[in-house]
């Protein structure tokens, strides 16, 4: 990660606030819902730089370059077109709102979560850089592809050695992944993470900006909460697949159209809800099915209404992207492997009872357990409902389960007909597609809630934000130095003193570490490290080193930091404590040498019994 | 129910759900375990390991013009992969480092090819009909058919 990779990732950032800002719908200025427009601003940036990318690395073997010229046009005909329409836009009364003392507690509850995310997150990008498998099997592979295969890209990759790589997959994802690589001038795993947390960032923010709009603050704490509290959507947060990016255009389509319903200054809304929709479909397949879905339904409900311009606005703004999926797959994509096997004889699996009830079998396992959770939170989601309250509704709300549960059906339907083996089909990827439609799920949830903030709580007192954030950022420190200090298993100590850390794990040469209560222990086989690790800018640092020593056969046992020798004694069953004192230690990973002068002792008759010298008890630095 | 009563059950379902989401953010935490102080006894992940093995043959490829496709041989022969997943995530890991080349999990239909073997016996696993042009240690081989 440098500086120009930041930079690329912020330009297209840019390039979406101007999008989105350009076609925000009045009355409300963007600046107003700016906690809206910049989560919107980052899917439309990445949707329109990738597309940009696209199109030029057909032509250019420099597209990331080429690219940038393109996007500076287009932000500054955006520009342009912001500026004369602000200069125009009426400035209407925005309320202003105080928080209550239920806001503030949930508020930062959520705060926190937000925090321990980002720890998780980050942890599952070390454990896995690239990715988890189909990060680099199909996303990364595909950024790769189009960064380094020049403008013959589309034939290497449409090679039918690799078409186990889905080259028919949309170019959202690897498209902006390869963009950046190519501003940075290198592929650094990194940054196929950050953008793939930057697509979870955005569906929160999207989720929880645009229930806030139409429910209420409280509604958008409980749907936020709900979603960061689901273990799948953090872990998978930083994972460089595609399916959060794709719940987050859905996400956003729905929630914009929503939000328009019924204004009559609503040009620009449709328009948006459009763009996202043909972003969706730019993004995976089953974005294709979401634009046939979402546009069925709610042209359908424009139609009833009478909205013909909201139709041609929202076909409007699919076009772009949808021309771009339509030129990629028609010209350049082979063609999908579920719908490549002719479906025509496949029709017949629809009738299949076996294949149906393995499908609502898995269904039924896998709507409880996708997300991981310790607690299922549909027990608590029904609670609110119990109050017997009501509200008015959202105009448009009733169709987002409409739309979650017909694109469910799709996804259920492609199963029924796929030609690859059902049970391992299911098993890759229903609880990735559950993902996908979980936010929209969960925005359909928020709007059902018999709540506003109005309702729940009484006229509050003014409460005292800067406090709240003071208190919350204290708190938020104090978790990530206790995560930080976690340590694993197979840490052996650690110790801290400054800006100095040592740590201390079994090398080579020992058996598995067993515990019991408070006591941890390593038997070795003979020659065996124990390595202390020195973290520091320093050269160096010392170090007390306190255990204790047993062995099964009386043995002398002899401890060695390179050539010199910190200690040697006889062992035998009873415990010999030993303390090396003040050892100097190199920064970096130091070796400490143990052995002894005797073969080991079987410890038992067993076939496989191990066969132990001496073992390491309850290590401790100081 | 009287609207204070419907207040108190709102009131209570809000703190019901954080309390679960706590709870469960911690669950995310306990699946996600910090990676060991030290970095000797830390693994790479497996596409990590493969990513620095074979660095150094794309160096080699780009150095003699190799074009695609290239073959790719590992240790395990692909009529073994469906019963092995270990077979297929090796050629797909290959793949996803040596991009843009394109590899060829039948090496027999390439003039080039790089065998990655680690367990497997260059004598067994590499046709007879290629010849070892850059022998990189470890079992990694870039190979070429040998004219006949």
């Amino acid at each position: 990660m440098n500086a120009l990779a930041v930079a690329a990732i912020l330009s297209a950032w840019a390039l979406g606030l101007l999008l989105v800002a350009a076609l925000w719908p009045g009355p409300r200025r963007w600046r107003d819902d700016l906690v809206l427009v910049l989560p919107l601003g980052l899917l439309a940036g990445f949707g329109a730089t990738s597309g940009i990318f696209f199109a030029v690395s057909l032509v250019s073997g420099r597209p990331a370059a080429v690219g940038a010229s393109a996007e500076c046009l287009v932000g500054v005909v955006l520009l342009t077109w912001l500026a004369r329409r602000g200069a125009n836009a009426p400035r209407p009364v925005v309320p202003s709102r105080s928080g209550s003392w239920l806001h503030l507690a949930v508020g930062a509850v959520f705060f926190q979560a937000v925090v321990v995310s980002l720890v998780v997150a980050w942890r599952s990008y070390i454990a896995e850089p690239f990715g988890g498998g189909d990060a680099w099997a199909i996303w990364n592979m595909h950024a790769r592809f189009m960064l380094r295969g020049g403008t013959a890209w589309p034939d290497l990759l449409a090679s039918p050695q690799i078409n186990w790589s889905h080259p028919d997959y949309p170019r959202l994802v690897s498209g902006s992944v390869a963009r950046v690589w190519g501003w940075a001038g290198n592929e650094a795993p990194c940054i196929a993470a950050l953008i793939s947390a930057l697509f979870a960032a955005a569906t929160v923010g999207v989720l929880m900006a645009s229930v806030a709009r139409l429910r209420g603050r409280l509604a958008a704490l409980a749907g936020g909460l709900i979603l960061v509290g689901t273990p799948f959507f953090v872990t998978f947060a930083a994972n460089e697949h595609a399916d959060i990016p794709l719940a987050a255009y859905m996400l956003a389509a729905v929630a914009l159209a929503l939000l328009v319903e019924g204004s009559a200054e609503a040009r620009g809304g449709w328009a948006l809800a459009g763009i996202f929709t043909g972003l969706a479909a730019w993004t995976k397949n089953e974005g294709l099915l979401f634009a046939v879905v979402f546009g069925a339904v709610w042209i359908g409900r424009q139609v009833r209404r009478g909205g013909r311009r909201a139709i041609g606005f929202l076909v409007l703004g699919i076009l772009p992207a949808l021309l771009l999926v339509g030129g990629f797959k028609l010209l350049l994509a082979p063609t999908n492997d579920l719908v490549g096997a002719t479906v025509g004889s496949r029709l017949g699996q629809a009738f299949d009872v076996a294949r149906h009830r393995l499908l609502l079998a898995s269904l039924w396992r896998d709507v409880r357990a996708f997300g991981e959770w310790a607690l299922i939170p549909f027990l608590p989601m029904l609670l609110p409902f119990l109050s017997g309250a009501r509200v008015r509704r959202v105009a448009g709300g009733r169709l987002v389960p409409v739309v979650a549960a017909l694109m469910l059906a799709g996804y259920y339907g492609v199963y029924l007909l796929t030609p690859m083996e059902l049970g391992g089909h299911i098993n890759s990827s229903l609880v990735r597609l559950l993902l996908q439609l979980w936010p929209l799920a969960l925005l359909a949830w928020c709007l059902a809630l018999p709540w506003t903030d109005e309702e729940v709580v009484a006229p509050p007192p003014r409460a005292r934000f800067g406090g709240f954030i003071a208190a919350n950022a204290t708190v938020a420190v104090i978790l990530v130095a206790v995560l930080s200090a976690q340590t694993t298993p197979r840490d052996l100590a650690v110790a801290r003193s400054g800006l100095v850390e040592i740590s201390a794990a079994f090398g080579a040469g020992w058996f598995d570490q067993e515990r019991h209560g408070r006591d941890s222990w390593a038997w070795s086989k003979g020659r065996a490290t124990l390595l202390v690790h020195v973290d520091t800018q320093r050269n160096g640092a010392e170090s007390t080193l306190r255990f204790r020593l047993r062995g099964l056969a009386r043995q002398q046992v002899t401890i060695r930091l390179g050539p010199r020798v910190l200690w040697q004694g006889e062992v035998a069953e009873k415990f010999v404590p030993v303390e090396l004192s003040r050892v100097p230690l190199a920064a970096g990973t130091n070796a400490l040498e143990f052995s002894t002068d005797t073969p080991g002792t079987p410890e038992s008759t067993a076939v496989n019994a191990r066969a132990l010298t001496f073992a390491v008890y309850n290590f401790q630095l100081k | 129910m009287t609207p204070r009563v419907q207040r108190i059950v709102q009131v209570a379902s809000v703190v019901l759900i954080a309390i679960v989401a706590v709870v469960n953010v911690v669950q995310a935490v306990r699946r996600t375990p910090p990676q060991p102080r030290v970095p000797a006894v830390v693994t790479p992940p497996v596409a990590m390991r493969q990513e620095a093995r074979l660095a150094r043959v794309r160096d080699a490829l780009r150095a003699r013009g190799v074009t695609s496709p290239l073959g790719y041989i590992g240790d395990l022969p692909v009529a073994d992969w469906p019963a092995d997943y270990h077979g297929m995530e090796d050629y797909t890991l290959g793949q996803f480092a040596l991009a843009p080349w394109v590899l060829d999990a039948h090496a027999e239909r390439c003039t080039w090819a790089v065998a990655n073997l680690r367990t497997g016996d260059p004598a067994r696993r590499v046709p007879a009909t290629f010849r070892v042009v850059v022998d990189f240690g470890g079992g990694l081989l870039l190979l070429k058919k040998a004219t006949p």
